[in-house]
């Protein structure tokens, strides 16, 4: 989870970097099985964004704050990885009842 | 009619569309990453029938110029603008149609291609804009994997003002034609229509397109190649 914070970290935030970071976090199920679940809703969350931006006119304003809302998400996930499991399903819920944008 | 002919009227018909977007205040972000003043909605002539059977008999222009006869056996669509812009003109050259999926389905035939088979048919993508020509290579690589020969990639618009396609596409194997490029929209005559510091932003942009995206929190450079 880290090395997945660490990559989006780096990037600018236009929407390949959405397309790529839903094939990175699926890959990323096979070695965190347990993590499965926040890696679906991540993935569908960077998913809809894709679909709604996708040849359209994305602001940089728009894309920098998708990219802080993504980017906290991930920050937070992997700081929860060890809480307790009503703080993780507050935060499934939380990114589950989210958009980017 | 010549190419530039055709770009001229292209970039006419972009205009009356209202399909240039200029944004003095707050930059676009492209898919690739580059910042731009500037954003181009190509899929604006679909709706108005004059605007898109003008854009589809120039595009046959286009192609009947550029092709020899019997050059393809089908023309492809791309997902998702790409794929009206492919049947018109589809009708107008008597090809088979097909239409290529940004991904695979992922379930069931995990099919990117539809329509029908492509095995063994040399195949024209078609699609709407051109950047950086990164999904176009997607694209072609689904139409290759389900055995199609793909040489040739057809945009309305290329937003050529960063470098780089040409020569990805080409690495792959690819010519891309373009209908139309910013040259065009500059010398057309709607583009008197631009406001003066429209005009005069497209024209720095222009002149350094990478400089003006790394100004303005884009992109910074090319990728390297891989």
């Amino acid at each position: 989870m880290n090395e997945l914070l660490n990559w989006l970290l780096q990037q600018k935030g236009s929407l390949r970097t959405y397309v790529e970071f839903q094939d990175r976090a699926l890959a990323l199920r096979v070695d965190a099985p347990e993590q499965a679940a926040l890696l679906r809703l991540l993935t569908d969350l960077a998913g809809r964004f894709v679909e709604a931006y996708d040849r359209q006119p994305l602001s940089a304003g728009i894309a920098a704050q998708a990219l802080d809302r993504l980017t906290d998400f991930l920050r937070r996930a992997a700081g929860e990885s060890a809480a307790d499991p009503a703080s993780q399903l507050a935060l499934l819920n939380e990114i589950g009842a989210s958009e980017l944008a | 009619m010549s190419a530039n002919e055709i770009g001229r009227e292209v970039a006419e018909l972009l205009f009356r569309a209202g399909a240039i977007h200029v944004s003095r205040q707050q930059p676009f972000i492209l898919a690739a990453g580059w910042a731009s003043p500037v954003y181009v909605d190509v899929r604006l002539l679909l709706g108005d029938p004059d605007l898109r059977q003008a854009v589809s008999d120039l595009a046959a222009r286009y192609a009947a110029a550029t092709f020899p006869p019997g050059s393809f056996d089908a023309i492809a669509g791309a997902e998702t603008a790409g794929i009206p812009f492919a049947a018109w003109l589809g009708d107008r050259l008597a090809l088979k149609l097909r239409y290529v999926r940004k991904r695979p389905l992922g379930i069931g035939r995990n099919a990117q291609v539809e329509g029908g088979s492509v095995e063994g048919l040399s195949v024209l993508l078609m699609d709407d804009l051109t950047t950086d020509g990164g999904s176009k290579l997607n694209f072609v690589r689904g139409l290759r994997a389900a055995g199609a020969e793909v040489e040739h990639v057809l945009t309305i618009f290329y937003h050529d003002a960063f470098p780089g396609a040409d020569a990805r596409l080409q690495e792959a194997g690819l010519t891309l034609h373009a209908l139309a490029n910013w040259g065009d929209v500059l010398l057309a005559e709607g583009g008197g229509g631009l406001a003066p510091e429209d005009r005069a932003e497209i024209e720095r942009f222009l002149a350094d397109p990478v400089a003006w995206s790394t100004r303005h929190g884009g992109r910074a450079r090319l990728a390297p190649r891989s």
